[in-house]
């Protein structure tokens, strides 16, 4: 685990992005959860993938963040995002590319879309409130700490309760002018490791422990980048919650970096058909017909959950 | 791995398309030119060799298909089969997080199963089901169905198979083994001839099922179309082979009505040209060596 100092001058963050992004590093590149591990519910291989690699354009982001070139990191996020604009990881990053340039107006707002997409990311939320210190709107700084309030006003007990009260803690230090101790997120593992960690959290699942399926498929996401294979999880352990936006929005990035994962296809089908959206959920169906040339298990269990609608 | 990252992806003159399926089950450091090109035989007892009966073609097609099983097991497209090639020990079976070794797995795992999960990380030797596949007595016959049974349902949550399925199925396993087999591998062709063996088997006995049972028809379809699915990701460069696997895939989809002539003409153009494209697919070594080791 790592610990950084933040203190109310964006130089203080810069120094602290290369500690927290050196952790993410000694991750290796693309987990192989599909060939190896958990399996994820497959991807495709299909022609319809997009320009870039997100996952692999994710790390070569966090490496030019270590190694302080932030124009360059700059341009490998844009590159995720111009993929997977929701995911609340890259956003954040994003941020602190720009916080590295000096930028602190450009941080802000992607920090602020990845509070928006992950309202659980602590660190994007004291980033936020340090940006708006940065531009000297203090009343913003101030407005994220009571958006804070509010969500935790909502939350007794929800998944994210603990990443909240870090985040206000955080600010509340920011706003007072003390420094503040953050712990990253961003733990070292090897690939073997990390393979073994979604194999678990796919086991988490399996057992109906959604919440702490999601805690331990975040942290894999935080470091490895929008992997479909992750999303796919996170969205289908939102879903069994009933969180069914958080859900849908987790499929749609899952697809948006392999429009052609089976698994993602499949649960967003399912998803439709647990909110009543029959003709969407055919259309997923008639998707995954397209995809799976020689059948394929999700079409099968989609077509059942479709039939079982039915009249 | 991923669509974005395939590293089969190479030139123009190449096929894109992902690894075989197979590969997914084995160690990073695995020779996978000797787990494409070589496989343990498939060994019935002498009752059943020669003309095979229906019942036992359908036993093999449920105990291959993926679809028999549910939950993470199907999803990853595992079958009995994945762990017992053709009814032996898979000896480089291997998933990270189930497999201490390759050749064990642990099937107490809440990975596949939240019901016979337990905490422990105990992976066992896969057996081959050739040896103890024979119960004599009556008790050890039903000792052995539960057994199968709780496996498919409990183990890797498949839905209850239809009684045809399930008695074909433990016929299928009871049928493994015999005095005279012996302990011999497919190597190269006849691992392709084998595969062509089992999809033209179980096309007849598609064509010999009654249309009325369309729980049975349905599952065999899907079996079959997961049997040609794993030929054409061994024939990465041979477009025409390809095409046509693909093509007969569709004629097999749900509710597709083609005349089953059609049908077996349509195989046998595909049977001829693989047999010619072998040197051109991932059961010849020449080829997988080439193309795995460029």
């Amino acid at each position: 685990m790592i610990q950084f100092i933040t203190k109310r001058r964006s130089s203080a963050i810069k120094s602290c992005l290369s500690i927290g992004v050196f952790a993410i590093l000694s991750l290796s590149a693309v987990p192989t959860f599909a060939s190896g591990g958990g399996g994820g519910g497959g991807s495709s291989g299909g022609d319809s993938a997009p320009q870039y690699d997100p996952v692999k354009e994710y790390q070569n982001g966090i490496n030019h963040l270590d190694a302080k070139e932030y124009k360059k990191a700059k341009r490998a996020f844009s590159r995720v995002l111009s993929v997977a604009r929701k995911d609340a990881n890259t956003n954040y990053l994003m941020g602190m590319s720009y916080t590295g340039m000096e930028n602190p107006k450009k941080a802000a707002r992607y920090y602020k879309s990845a509070v928006k997409y992950n309202s659980n990311l602590s660190a994007a939320h004291i980033a936020l409130a340090q940006s708006y210190l940065d531009q000297g709107r203090a009343d913003k700084a101030q407005k994220v700490l009571s958006d804070l309030e509010n969500l935790l006003a909502k939350c007794a007990g929800c998944t994210g309760q603990a990443a909240l009260e870090k985040a206000k803690t955080g600010v509340s230090a920011l706003l007072s002018g003390s420094s503040i101790v953050q712990e990253s997120s961003y733990i070292t593992h090897n690939q073997s490791h990390i393979d073994l960690a979604y194999f678990e959290s796919v086991s988490l699942i399996n057992q109906a422990r959604y919440d702490e399926a999601i805690v331990q498929l975040g942290a894999i996401a935080t470091a490895n980048g929008p992997h479909p294979d992750i999303m796919n999880y996170l969205g289908y352990a939102h879903r069994k919650l009933g969180q069914y936006s958080q859900a849908e929005a987790y499929y749609n990035i899952a697809l948006a970096v392999d429009p052609d994962h089976k698994g993602a296809n499949e649960y967003l089908g399912e998803l439709y058909v647990e909110t009543g959206q029959l003709e969407k959920a055919k259309t997923q169906l008639a998707r995954l017909e397209t995809i799976c040339t020689f059948g394929c298990v999700e079409e099968n269990e989609l077509r059942g959950w479709i039939a079982d609608l039915a009249p | 791995m991923l669509a974005c990252t395939d590293p089969l992806t190479r030139n123009n003159e190449q096929v894109r398309t992902r690894p075989p399926e197979i590969l997914k089950w084995v160690r990073p450091d695995a020779d996978i030119i000797e787990v494409l090109t070589s496989e343990p035989t498939e060994c019935l007892s002498n009752s059943v060799q020669g003309e095979q009966s229906q019942n036992i073609i359908l036993g093999r097609a449920a105990f291959r298909s993926p679809y028999l099983l549910g939950g993470q097991a199907a999803r990853q497209g595992l079958s009995c089969n994945a762990c017992h090639t053709n009814g032996r020990r898979n000896e480089h079976f291997y998933i990270e997080g189930l497999s201490n070794n390759p050749g064990t797995a642990d099937v107490t795992n809440f990975h596949f199963s939240a019901v016979l999960g337990d905490e422990k990380f105990n992976p066992k030797s896969i057996p081959s089901l050739v040896k103890s596949a024979k119960p004599k007595t009556a008790e050890t016959k039903l000792a052995q169905e539960k057994f199968i049974l709780r496996l498919v349902e409990k183990e890797f949550e498949g839905a209850a198979p239809s009684q045809i399925v399930k008695d074909a199925l433990i016929n299928y396993v009871r049928s493994l083994g015999g005095k005279t087999c012996l302990q011999t591998q497919f190597v190269g062709k006849d691992v392709l001839d084998f595969r062509i063996k089992i999809i033209s088997q179980e096309l007849t006995a598609l064509h010999t099922l009654s249309p009325e049972d369309t729980q049975t028809v349905g599952f065999l379809r899907l079996a079959i179309r997961a049997e040609l699915g794993r030929l054409y990701h061994r024939f990465p460069v041979s477009e025409n082979v390809n095409a046509k696997l693909v093509q007969l895939s569709g004629m097999l989809k749900p509710k597709f009505s083609v005349d089953s002539g059609v049908i077996n003409a349509e195989w046998r153009e595909i049977r001829t040209q693989m047999v010619k494209e072998y040197d051109r697919s991932l059961f010849s070594k020449s080829f997988a060596t080439k193309w795995y080791k460029n």
